[in-house]
C-alpha cells in the first residue's frame, strides 16, 4: 500500500507546542492521568470543600478513594518540584501535557476528556517575574500563529497561583481566551518543599484542543473524538 | 452577575461614569470577567462574572460599584435611604441551636406595617435585571441583596407559633413547602428556620410558605444572617435549588454585613410600608465569633520581584489608598489593616496581586526569560511516541483519538458522565470505528483502511499502561509490514509500549524529530448524508490523455462529485487502454437517490460514446 496516513490534528498541535517549548529550555515530563486526590488538589492549594471538588466537575473511582482521574495536568507541578529539589537542580523549566478529565455535559467546546499542556518554571525570587511570564506566553503564542498575534491578560482566578491570570488573544477578528496563568502560589511552593521568600515560579495551562480548534478552524471538539477519518484526514 | 449601569450611576457616583462599554472594559481589565452588554430601555446591563475568590464580596453592585471607584478613580459615595423611627423594646427572641450553623442571626420585628404597590423606581430596577416585582417586602430584601450583596428574608410574625425563632438542624424526614410550591423533604443535615412546631425557611437557601408575606401582611420579622457556607451549598445542591441567596451565602460574605443589611431593610420597609402607627423593635443579635482583624505585612521589593516591575514607594501607596486600606508605612514596608469584608486578603501574595491587577497587567513589561545551562534533558518516551507515529503514518495508517470513557472495562466511575460509558478503558477497541471508516473508504479515496492509536489503559487496580492499537483490513503476505520495527502481524492488535521503548536506547536530542511540516490545512465541514459510489470504465485510444476522461466526467457531474474520480483499473490491450474510474457522489445537505446518480452516469456514457470511447 503506497497511500500516507494522517497525524491526527491533536498530535500535530502537540510536536508544534513540544518544539516551541522545547527551544524555550522547557524539559517535558508526563504524569500519570489518575493522579492522587491530594496532588491533583490539596498540594495545589485546592480548599477541601472547594466546589471544583464536587461531584458535577470531578470524576471519582467506584472503590478506590484518594485517587481520581486528573482535573488537570496541574498535578504534575508538586511533584515535579519536589523531585527538582531534591536533585537540587533548581532554576528549571518544565512542561507536561496529556488528557486530563472533567465531569461536564459535553457540547461543541467542552468534552469530558481533553488535552492540556502546563508549564511550569521556578528560579530564586527576583529572577522569574510575571513579566518573564507574558514574554513566555507573547513568545509561544507567536510561533503557534504567527508573529501578528495579539494577546492581553486580565484577572483570572485559579487557586494554585496568585497573581492569577487569563490570557485572550485577538483571533478571527475576536478575542478569544486561551489559557491561565500566573505566579506560583507561596502555598504551592511551600507545599513543595521551597521557600516562597527565596523561590519564586510561574505556570500556564493550555488545552490543546483549543490550540487545535483555532489553528485549523475546528468547530466543534467532539470531531476530534470520533475516530472518524473524514476529519484526520483532512489534515 | 447582572449589573444595572444606571443603578451604580446613581446610587454610587456623583462623578459621570465613563460610556458602559469603557465601565465594562475596566472591569474586565482589572477585576473580573464579562460576559456581555445588553441594552434594556434607557439602561445598560453588564452581565459581569465575579471571580470565585471575590463572590464573598462583590456579588453586588456596591461591590462592583467599589471596584470600579478603585480602578478609575472616580471616588465613591454611597447614597442612603432615609427613614426616622425610633426602636422600642423587642419581643422576638432568638435561638441559634448551634454556632456552627450560623455565626450570626439578627433578627428584627416590625409591627403595624401597611403593604402599599412598591414605587416605580424599586420595579424599574428589579425588573431591568429580569426579577418580577412580587409584593414590597419581597421587593425591599431583594432590593437589598442586588444592592449590598446581603440576603435577607421577610416573616409573617402573625403566621408564627410564637415570637421565638429557632436556627436548628431539620429532623430526619422533616418537609418543608417552598415558596414555588415544591414540597422539599428535609435531612439532619439541614439547616432550617423554625417556630416552636416546624420549619418556615431552608436556612439561607428558601423560604417556606407557613410564614409566607401576602398584601395583607402587618407584622413582620426580618432576618439577616450569617449561614454555614458548606452547609448552604451541600443542602441547596442536594435539593436542586439554587437561588441568588444560596449562591451569596456558600460565598461566605462577611457576618459584619448581616448587621448593616438589617438596618438597611429597615429602613428600606418603613420607608414603603411604614405608617403612623408601625412600631420597629430592636434587633435581637446573636453573634458568636466576629472575624479577627488581620494584618498584612508587604514590602514594595517583594512585590516588584514578583510582577517584574519598578514601582516605586509613591505609587504603591497611591493604590492602598484607592483601595481606601488603612496602612503604616516603614521605608518600603506596608503593614496594611485588611477591611473586615475583603476575607480573601490575607497574605503578601494577595497584596501583590491587588497591585499588579489595578495598576493594570497590560503595563507590566514583558521581559525575556534570561539563558538557562546547557544540560536540558529530552524526553524518551515522549521521543519514541513521536518516531512510532510517524513510521505508522508513513505505513499508510491514520491516527485516532477515542473516548478513554468506554461501555466496558475493569475502572468504573463513581459518577460518570454517561450511564453507558462508566468505565475508564482497559483495552482501545477500535472494532466500531473501523466499521464506520470502511463505510467512507471510497468517499476518502482510500484503498484500504488503517487506523492506530497511542494511549493509556487502565486496570481495576487502576494502574495505567501506555498502549499502541493498530487496525487494519488485511496483513500484506508479500512483504512484512513493520513500522519503526513493530511487527503487524494481526489484523487487529494492542501492543505494551512501554515495554518497547523501556528497551530502545537513550536519546539526546529531538533532532529531526519536530521537523515535520505540519498541516496548515483549514478544516472543512464534511457532508453528513450518504454517498453513492459508480464504477465507469472505458476504451480509448493509447494516445489519450486520462485528463481527457476526468474532464469528461465532471462536466456531468457537477458539484455533486465528493472528489475527484480515482483511477481503480488500467489495462492495455491492441493499441486501446481501458481505464476504470470510481466516482463518488454526495450532497452536502440532503440524502442522492440511486435515480439522480443513474442519470449522470447515463450523460456520462453518451458523451463517452460521442467521443467514440468504447464504455465496458
Amino acid at each position: 500500500m503506497s497511500q500516507k496516513g494522517h497525524l491526527h490534528p491533536i498530535t500535530q498541535t502537540i510536536e508544534h507546542v513540544v518544539s516551541i517549548l522545547n527551544d524555550m529550555c522547557f524539559e517535558l515530563d508526563f504524569g500519570p492521568e489518575i493522579e492522587t486526590e491530594e496532588n491533583n488538589f490539596d498540594l495545589l492549594n485546592v480548599p477541601k470543600d472547594h466546589p471544583a471538588r464536587d461531584m458535577q466537575d470531578t470524576f471519582f473511582l467506584d472503590g478506590i478513594s484518594g485517587k481520581l482521574p486528573r482535573t488537570q495536568t496541574s498535578a504534575h507541578q508538586v511533584p515535579y518540584m519536589r523531585m527538582k529539589k531534591e536533585k537540587g537542580e533548581i532554576p528549571f523549566r518544565m512542561f507536561s501535557y496529556g488528557r486530563v478529565f472533567r465531569n461536564e455535559a459535553t457540547d461543541a467546546t467542552h468534552e469530558s476528556s481533553f488535552f492540556q499542556v502546563e508549564g511550569l518554571a521556578v528560579d530564586e525570587k527576583g529572577k522569574i517575574t510575571l513579566g518573564h511570564l507574558k514574554w513566555t506566553l507573547e513568545q509561544f503564542l507567536k510561533r503557534m500563529y504567527g508573529e501578528d498575534v495579539k494577546m492581553r491578560l486580565r484577572p483570572g482566578y485559579f487557586p494554585f497561583v496568585e497573581p492569577g491570570v487569563e490570557v485572550d488573544m485577538f483571533f478571527a477578528g475576536r478575542w478569544v481566551e486561551v489559557l491561565g496563568a500566573g505566579m506560583v502560589h507561596p502555598v504551592v511552593l511551600k507545599n513543595a518543599g521551597l521557600d516562597p521568600d527565596k523561590y519564586a515560579g510561574f505556570a500556564f495551562g493550555v488545552g490543546i484542543d483549543r490550540l487545535m480548534m483555532a489553528k485549523h478552524g475546528i468547530p466543534d471538539v467532539r470531531l476530534s473524538y470520533q475516530g472518524d477519518l473524514r476529519f484526520v484526514n483532512q489534515f | 452577575m447582572k449589573v444595572s449601569y444606571k443603578w451604580l450611576q446613581e446610587e454610587y457616583f456623583d462623578g459621570k461614569l465613563p460610556a458602559p462599554q469603557e465601565v465594562a472594559d475596566a472591569l474586565l481589565f482589572h477585576s473580573f470577567e464579562i460576559e456581555g452588554l445588553e441594552e434594556n430601555g434607557k439602561d445598560v446591563v453588564i452581565d459581569v462574572d465575579v471571580l470565585p475568590n471575590r463572590a464573598h464580596d462583590c456579588l453586588s453592585h456596591r461591590g462592583v460599584a467599589r471596584e470600579l471607584a478603585i480602578i478609575t478613580g472616580i471616588p465613591f459615595s454611597e447614597k442612603k435611604i432615609e427613614a426616622n423611627f425610633s426602636p422600642s423594646e423587642t419581643t422576638l427572641s432568638v435561638d441559634v441551636q448551634d454556632a456552627e450553623l450560623s455565626r450570626r442571626y439578627i433578627g428584627r420585628a416590625i409591627r403595624n406595617i401597611e403593604l402599599k404597590d412598591p414605587p416605580e423606581w424599586l420595579k424599574d430596577r428589579l425588573e431591568t435585571l429580569g426579577q418580577r416585582s412580587i409584593n414590597a417586602l419581597v421587593d425591599a430584601t431583594n432590593y437589598v441583596l442586588l444592592d449590598i450583596g446581603q440576603p435577607t428574608h421577610v416573616f409573617d410574625a402573625n403566621k408564627l407559633d410564637s415570637l421565638k425563632i429557632n436556627v436548628r438542624l431539620a429532623k430526619t424526614g422533616e418537609t418543608i413547602e417552598t415558596l414555588d410550591g415544591k414540597k422539599i423533604e428535609l435531612q439532619n443535615t439541614d439547616t432550617v428556620i423554625a417556630d416552636e412546631t416546624g420549619a418556615l425557611a431552608i436556612a439561607g437557601v428558601k423560604g417556606g410558605t407557613k410564614a409566607e408575606v401576602t398584601e395583607a401582611t402587618t407584622d413582620v420579622v426580618l432576618e439577616s444572617a450569617h449561614f454555614n457556607p458548606v452547609n448552604v451549598r451541600k443542602t441547596s445542591r442536594r435539593i436542586g435549588v439554587l437561588t441568588d441567596a444560596s449562591k451569596r451565602f456558600e460565598n461566605e460574605p462577611t457576618p459584619e454585613l448581616a448587621e448593616e443589611a438589617m438596618e438597611y431593610l429597615t429602613r428600606l420597609i418603613v420607608s414603603l410600608c411604614g405608617t403612623d402607627k408601625t412600631v420597629v423593635e430592636y434587633a435581637v443579635d446573636k453573634y458568636s465569633t466576629p472575624n479577627a482583624q488581620r494584618k498584612v505585612v508587604v514590602d514594595v521589593e517583594h512585590i516588584n520581584k514578583l510582577l517584574g516591575t519598578e514601582l516605586s514607594v509613591e505609587e504603591v501607596s497611591d493604590i492602598c489608598n484607592r483601595f481606601g486600606w488603612d496602612y503604616q508605612k516603614m521605608g518600603d514596608e506596608f503593614s496594611i489593616t485588611i477591611p473586615d469584608d475583603r476575607l480573601d486578603l490575607a497574605s503578601p501574595a494577595d497584596i501583590v496581586e491587588e497591585i499588579g491587577r489595578v495598576y493594570g497587567y497590560a503595563s507590566i513589561p514583558s521581559t525575556p526569560l534570561p539563558e538557562m545551562p546547557d544540560d536540558q534533558s529530552f524526553n524518551k518516551e515522549f521521543y519514541y511516541i513521536t518516531q512510532i507515529k510517524h513510521a505508522l503514518v508513513e505505513a499508510g495508517f491514520s491516527e485516532v483519538y477515542t473516548p478513554s470513557f468506554q461501555p466496558s472495562g475493569k475502572l468504573r466511575m463513581a459518577n460518570p458522565v454517561a450511564q453507558d460509558r462508566p468505565f475508564l478503558r482497559e483495552k482501545i477497541d477500535h472494532s466500531e470505528i473501523f466499521i464506520m471508516n470502511n463505510r467512507f473508504k471510497d468517499l476518502l479515496g482510500l484503498d484500504e483502511v488503517r487506523v492506530f492509536e497511542i494511549g493509556n489503559v487502565f486496570d481495576a487496580k487502576s494502574d495505567e499502561r501506555l498502549v499502541l492499537s493498530v487496525c487494519l483490513e488485511s496483513v500484506p503476505k508479500d512483504q512484512p509490514l513493520e513500522p519503526f520495527g513493530i511487527k503487524i502481524t494481526e489484523t487487529y492488535m494492542q501492543i505494551d509500549l512501554g515495554k518497547v521503548i523501556g528497551n530502545l536506547p537513550e536519546i539526546s536530542s529531538y533532532e529531526g524529530l519536530l521537523d515535520r511540516a505540519n498541516s496548515v490545512q483549514m478544516y472543512e465541514p464534511f457532508s453528513q448524508y450518504p454517498s453513492v459510489v459508480r464504477d465507469i470504465a472505458a476504451w480509448v485510444p493509447e494516445n489519450t490523455n486520462r485528463e481527457e476522461l476526468v474532464s469528461c466526467i465532471k462536466k456531468y457531474t457537477g458539484d455533486l462529485l465528493a472528489r475527484t474520480p480515482r483511477l481503480v483499473d488500467e489495462y492495455t490491450k491492441d493499441g486501446r487502454v481501458s481505464y476504470a474510474h470510481r466516482l463518488v457522489f454526495q450532497y452536502f445537505d440532503k440524502t442522492l437517490t440511486d435515480q439522480e446518480v443513474g442519470e449522470i452516469m447515463k450523460k456520462i456514457e453518451e458523451a463517452f460514446a460521442n467521443k467514440g470511447w468504447e464504455v465496458r
